[in-house]
């Protein structure tokens, strides 16, 4: 946390060796998110891009007053609602063409770990996304439901029942995808 | 079969490789634009030019130059070979650090000067030769204390005009910006037990190397060097703020048993266009060659002067006359911005009418004056100034 801080702190003062540290912490954390929310490679990466990009240019404006993996969820999250109200005309269903094994080019990858990738974005991506975001935010970018709830201007309990149906149906989905 | 704690474990190890190539993609465009953006938000770093647009500063010109007209007639007697030059600078709350200037002459023209500010008017620089000037802008006074003589100079000034510029607080702050516009990281280095983060950046004709205490950010070291003035190298280090500085160590009363030297003063609301050219014409005077100076204004003069006493070029030794009309030129030069003059007569031959030695723009004017080599002098307009 600490050490996130100050990293902060060179990047706002335009480090490029903080950005460059930024960017490596947290690439793999980012595109997961992004990923998970969009399941489209394509989408993902872009949003990265476009999250990387605003961040550097509003670097002076970022501040900074909680956990600075859960921002960076959040404003991955944000972009990736807009990216998808974008793409609201498009099916958001897996491409296998463009799957999530187009964006695991790593040749040493266990094929056990890769398949349980596959399957689990698949199953995220049968989710509404509304239950995808809330599942993500809090499992991944360790959000609690009142910050969620905050950031959505929603209520704690529509975001806990998101939550808990959102949870039920990955559940339902992979439980079922195991078995069969 | 899975449980919700299965699931939720299984979702929060959830991981996505990225693509090899999206890190240079998204990171190389993250970067151009954080370099761009550096260079369009960071001020100027070259510190000359930061110091020169501070009043105060302009003043530790001024005794630089006394400094080095109490060094040129010994030296011009006794031909004795040292070398040391007394600056720099402003006000600040308390700072205190060690400029160095390393020359590529000999090494004990390696000139090392401690100097103290304390806020906002009071300035110390001390040589390790005890050469000390001390500078109370409140009071518009100045001495200099040569202890190898056993004498002291004092310089007034009066009126002069506040200019809007960076003092040492400022250009220690931009200094720890200078990461954000590095052309070139230098990693890590020790200095002192304490381990640092380097940094370099080319800028006009002046390169900054700054190193960075790795834990706490603070300036550890400041390097200036000047490309096309090889060996003129600038190292600011030992910064600390907010040290105890005592009011005594300001004092203008000289010590007991220094005899008085040349007494200096100027009011600068007086001085004039002509002051300025008398500064010229004394240079040329004393020159063999009735040159103009190679420079003046910048942190070389002293080192040149020094150098051309020792060539011989200088017709005899400088009198207080000449210090006086030295210090009065330069007190002229203190009203104008850094930005609105330009000295091009190095080493002209003094006679020419036609060749351009200097241009300024005098505040409140549009056009500019230029004084040509036969110290003659025509008001022209902007676009006609001399290239």
């Amino acid at each position: 946390m600490l050490k996130d801080k100050l990293l902060l702190w060179k990047f706002k003062r335009g480090s490029s060796k903080a950005l460059e540290k930024i960017y490596d912490k947290y690439e793999t954390y980012l595109l997961t998110v992004a990923m998970a929310l969009l399941n489209n490679t394509e989408a993902a990466e872009d949003v990265l891009h476009d999250f990387f990009v605003s961040f550097v240019k509003s670097a002076d404006k970022v501040k900074l007053s909680g956990n600075f993996k859960a921002y960076l969820a959040v404003c991955v999250a944000n972009l990736a609602r807009n990216r998808l109200k974008k793409m609201q005309s498009q099916p958001m269903e897996l491409d296998d063409n463009d799957s999530i094994e187009s964006a695991t080019y790593q040749p040493d990858l266990l094929a056990i770990q890769q398949e349980e990738t596959i399957m689990l974005n698949r199953a995220v991506s049968q989710l509404p996304y509304e239950q995808r975001e809330v599942i993500i935010l809090h499992l991944q970018g360790n959000m609690k439901f009142t910050q969620i709830a905050e950031l959505r201007s929603t209520s704690v309990n529509t975001i806990r029942s998101r939550y808990r149906y959102g949870l039920d149906k990955l559940r339902s989905l992979l439980n079922s995808k195991v078995t069969k | 079969m899975k449980s919700l704690k299965d699931i939720q474990k299984i979702v929060s190890k959830f991981n996505v490789k990225p693509r090899p190539e999206m890190r240079s993609r998204i990171l190389d465009d993250a970067l151009r634009i954080q370099r761009n953006r550096n260079r369009q938000s960071t001020p100027g770093t070259y510190i000359w030019r930061i110091i020169m647009k501070n009043k105060i500063s302009k003043f530790a010109v001024a005794a630089i130059i006394l400094v080095v007209v109490l060094l040129i007639s010994p030296m011009m007697s006794t031909q004795s070979a040292y070398a040391k030059v007394a600056e720099q600078l402003r006000k600040a709350r308390t700072l205190t650090y060690t400029l160095i200037r390393q020359t590529n002459l000999q090494p004990d023209q390696t000139v090392r000067i401690n100097v103290a500010h304390k806020a906002p008017h009071l300035l110390r620089t001390t040589t390790v030769d005890g050469y000390t000037s001390i500078l109370n802008d409140a009071k518009g006074k100045m001495i200099t204390l040569v202890p190898a003589s056993q004498m002291y100079v004092t310089a007034e000034y009066k009126n002069v005009p506040e200019l809007k510029g960076g003092d040492m607080f400022e250009i220690i702050e931009r200094m720890k910006n200078l990461p954000r516009i590095a052309d070139e990281q230098l990693g890590e280095k020790e200095f002192d037990n304490v381990l640092a983060e380097g940094y370099r950046v080319f800028e006009e004709d002046t390169t900054i190397t700054i190193w960075i205490d790795k834990d706490t950010d603070e300036l550890v070291l400041i390097k200036q060097e000047y490309p096309s003035s090889p060996g003129m190298d600038y190292i600011i280090r030992d910064i600390q703020t907010d040290v105890s500085l005592d009011d005594s160590l300001f004092s203008l009363t000289p010590p007991a048993g220094y005899k008085e030297g040349p007494k200096l003063s100027a009011d600068v609301a007086k001085v004039t266009e002509d002051d300025f050219i008398r500064f010229f014409e004394t240079w040329v005077n004393l020159s063999v060659d009735k040159t103009f100076p190679p420079t003046f204004w910048s942190p070389e003069f002293g080192k040149i002067v020094i150098e051309l006493a020792k060539q011989g070029k200088f017709a005899r030794p400088w009198t207080d006359a000449d210090a006086q009309t030295i210090y009065q030129g330069n007190m002229f030069l203190a009203q104008i911005p850094q930005d609105d003059w330009r000295y091009m007569g190095q080493n002209v031959k003094y006679g020419d009418p036609n060749i351009p030695v200097f241009w300024y723009r005098p505040p409140g004017s549009e056009n500019y004056r230029v004084i040509y080599a036969d110290l003659s002098v025509k008001e022209v307009a902007p676009e006609n100034l001399p290239e």
